[in-house]
């Protein structure tokens, strides 16, 4: 079964790299989906109901990534798809708020990028099911 | 910025540099019209001011082989390759070595730039519509189009030239400069 | 953490996404130091999430020094305060830092890859090749005749292939004049506030494409350019105003493609114009010999004239204004000012869109220098007078393939009425033919760019062009196709 994951993040370098893991390192087949920051996230969304995970970007302009895990929790279906959040080092707060808006893991750059598919492969192992009972 | 910034400057400070503006300060009734004023074979021929680019010293002319008469060749003008017109050999002059007093006058014509090649360059005159009279018969050749008309200027008759049909090229003339070249020496 | 195991495919797209988050930066720093009504709490804000970025993509890279760089810029904007003047320095200061380290990192990382830029000349080169090749062929062809009607419509079709793949692959060299317009804009910023002047930018077209090796030169050439505006051009505030202007100066920078052959980047200020007499009278202070006082360009372009060359703002930036002048006209491209004293001047670069150089050996001929590309040029030989056999009218000489006949130069080119008994024979070869072109002697080989004759010399045959040399004399360019196929000289009449 093809998963579809959205990258959501306003750095090229990222989503190339994004990209790329999941051509090394993925065994099953995925798709992405790319936006460049919070509000063009939401609109794919209305469009890719099916995505599996969401690697959210903290920092972006526009809409960052907090301001666009607030404006999904009214939705039960956007809110219950599992994000996984890119902060950066020193920015503990901003990781903290987000694991709290709804997000259910977090990876701190600059990353192995090895250790960013272990964590995609365990959420999108887990399955959708078991995800959404959290909300 | 809508400065304009035309070519007749650089004319009129190449004649400032020659110290030979219009020394008269006449109280102009009638518009007068700027031309420059040059000398062929010892006559006195003119072109518009506005239709001149500028005036340049004859660097070094390289010929083009199999090029109609009428072309002298080309010299490098800051980078650019300008054809160099010969207007004695276009108005049926002899032909004639560039000395220290030769110019080439430089006109830009359909998107690019040509330059005439003269034996000097004489001054600035103005002169007004009213004193330009038609081309007497013994100085029209078979190409009347060339020429606006003649003015007379204190004892000398002055030919007024037209830039464009000057600088047109016509079959006739696309002999072969080979065979010139050969038979000169 | 280690090295990113991704590090070689992300390390293109590293280089291009930070150059340009550098470049939105240096931006965002000159508005804001120009214009205080962009120094807001937003694009403080913005400025801010940039450098954050950038810091965090260094940190992918492994790149630690521009990563802590990074981290030092961001850490001195403080969310949500207009930024001080010496913040902008500062922030302008890391800007170039992060750039000359940015440089360091990644060339020396890239041992050992291809620069694209050369494997696309290479291709260049070998499509030239085939087009000479393919009208050696299209001539072939129309002596066949009618009987090869479905032969020649074929030779048309690939004929437009390749001068498509030809386009094409030139095309790929392109490059928006944006980046240079940025640094153009960096230097105004620079220099207009060491010399306390106000001066405002503008740039338009910088969208217009120009051929990458090509911007290089046309950023040196107006490096210079813009700075003697900053600092000859524009006046000092209180002149301005006592001359009516506005007492900010303005400059603007403008870029057009015309045809699509050239394009044309113009430098307008509204300064004082440049002044001849206060050039000659600098140049006579200097001692410097000045070969037509009328002539302005020869007068900006004397070499030490300049301040600019023994400034130490610029060291280190390479050569001067009439050094960078040269080397635009060995380009095939020119100067050209428009000068209102009093009012501001207007400089014009012209650059061909796209670097066509032919390499080409010099030859003399009766005096006369010719340049003949080298692709053809199978030998060089010295010709002693017993080495040249005349039958009937036209040379010939021995090799060990048998005879080589030959092609006077003087002769093709009517400078000379007979065939030179001793020389220099350069033997030319394209496809099947052979011919030995003599001349005196040969001269240097360099790269040269060739430009098509003005229509009004007519067309002659073994001529392709014409080429400017350094500073010297328009050479014409020879056609070896054109030579190798030309009746050989016949016996003229005594």
């Amino acid at each position: 079964m093809l998963r579809k994951m959205l990258v959501v993040d306003d750095s090229l370098l990222l989503h190339k790299m994004y990209d790329l893991v999941l051509r090394r390192y993925a065994t099953q087949g995925t798709a992405i989906v790319h936006a460049y920051d919070g509000a063009e996230a939401l609109k794919l969304l209305g469009l890719h109901a099916d995505v599996d995970l969401i690697l959210l970007d903290v920092n972006m302009p526009t809409m960052d990534g907090l301001e666009f895990l607030r404006l999904r929790r009214p939705d039960p279906v956007l809110a219950s798809i599992a994000v996984i959040v890119v902060s950066t080092e020193g920015k503990d707060h901003d990781t903290q708020l987000a694991m709290s808006e709804g997000a259910s893991d977090y990876i701190t750059k600059p990353f192995d990028p090895a250790r960013l598919h272990h964590k995609i492969e365990a959420i999108l192992r887990k399955g959708v099911g078991e995800l959404r009972a959290h909300g | 910025m809508t400065t304009d910034f035309s070519g007749p400057d650089r004319v009129f400070a190449f004649a400032d540099s020659l110290g030979i503006s219009d020394e008269e300060a006449p109280v102009i009734e009638e518009t007068t019209i700027p031309w420059v004023v040059f000398m062929l074979t010892g006559e006195w021929y003119a072109l518009p001011v506005d239709a001149v680019q500028e005036i340049i010293r004859v660097g070094e002319i390289t010929r083009v082989p199999d090029a109609p008469s009428v072309v002298r060749g080309v010299v490098n003008l800051r980078g650019r390759v300008l054809p160099v017109v010969d207007l004695r050999v276009r108005l049926g002059l002899p032909a004639a070595e560039p000395d220290k007093n030769t110019r080439i006058v430089v006109l830009p014509t359909r998107g690019r730039w040509i330059g005439v090649l003269v034996d000097a360059v004489k001054r600035i005159e103005r002169f007004r519509p009213s004193d330009v009279r038609p081309v007497p018969s013994d100085v029209l050749s078979e190409r009347s189009d060339y020429f606006r008309g003649v003015v007379q200027k204190d004892d000398r008759l002055v030919v007024l030239l037209d830039a464009e049909h000057v600088l047109l090229v016509h079959e006739g003339e696309m002999t072969n400069m080979n065979q010139i070249r050969v038979t000169e020496q | 953490m280690g090295n990113n195991p991704l590090f070689g495919e992300l390390l293109d797209e590293f280089v291009i996404e930070s150059s340009r988050r550098l470049e939105t930066i240096e931006q965002a720093l000159l508005e804001i130091g120009e214009r205080p009504s962009a120094n807001t709490a937003e694009s403080v804000a913005d400025l801010r999430r940039e450098l954050h970025t950038l810091k965090g993509n260094a940190g992918m890279m492994g790149f630690r020094g521009i990563q802590s760089r990074a981290h030092e810029l961001e850490e001195c904007v403080v969310d949500g305060q207009p930024l001080t003047a010496e913040q902008t320095s500062f922030l302008l200061r890391g800007v170039d830092d992060i750039r000359a380290s940015m440089h360091g990192a990644t060339t020396a990382d890239r041992s050992g890859l291809t620069v694209p830029v050369a494997a696309v000349d290479a291709i260049v080169e070998l499509l030239a090749d085939s087009m000479i090749l393919g009208s050696r062929l299209a001539r072939q062809i129309e002596m066949l005749g009618d009987d090869a009607e479905p032969m020649a419509l074929a030779w048309e079709a690939l004929e437009k292939t390749l001068t498509a793949i030809h386009r094409r692959t030139l095309a790929l060299r392109l490059v928006p004049l944006n980046p240079l317009f940025a640094s153009l804009h960096r230097i105004v910023h620079d220099e207009s506030l060491s010399e306390g002047k106000e001066i405002h930018f503008i740039a338009t077209g910088g969208e217009t494409p120009l051929d990458k090796s090509l911007h290089h030169v046309a950023a040196e050439a107006l490096g210079h350019i813009v700075r003697n505006a900053v600092i000859h051009g524009i006046e000092p505030a209180e002149i301005r105003l006592a001359r009516g202007k506005p007492a900010a100066g303005s400059i603007r920078v403008s870029a057009v493609s015309s045809g699509a052959e050239e394009i044309c980047v113009t430098i307008e200020d509204d300064g004082a114009g440049i002044d001849r007499h206060l050039l000659l009278a600098a140049a006579e202070r200097k001692g410097l010999a000045v070969s037509d006082p009328n002539d302005l360009d020869s007068l900006l372009y004397l070499p030490g004239l300049s301040t600019l060359e023994e400034t130490t703002l610029s060291a280190g930036r390479g050569i001067g204004l009439s050094a960078s002048v040269t080397a635009v006209r060995r380009l095939g491209g020119r100067i050209e000012i428009d000068n209102r004293l009093g009012e501001g001047a207007a400089f014009r670069l012209f650059l061909p869109m796209q670097l066509s150089m032919v390499r080409v050996m010099l030859v003399e001929a009766d005096g006369e220098q010719y340049a003949v590309p080298l692709s053809a040029v199978a030998t060089v030989a010295r010709m002693a007078k017993t080495e040249l056999h005349v039958i009937n009218g036209s040379g010939a000489i021995g090799r060990r393939r048998g005879l080589l006949p030959l092609l006077d130069l003087g002769m093709t080119f009517g400078t000379s009425a007979a065939i030179r008994p001793q020389g220099t024979v350069i033997t030319l070869a394209v496809g099947g033919k052979r011919r030995g072109l003599l001349v005196d002697r040969p001269g240097a080989v360099l790269d040269c760019v060739v430009k098509p004759l003005d229509p009004i010399c007519g067309s002659t045959t073994g001529i392709l062009g014409t080429t400017i040399v350094s500073e010297g004399r328009v050479l014409l360019a020879l056609d070896p196709i054109a030579l190798l196929e030309r009746p050989l000289s016949v016996r003229t009449a005594a």
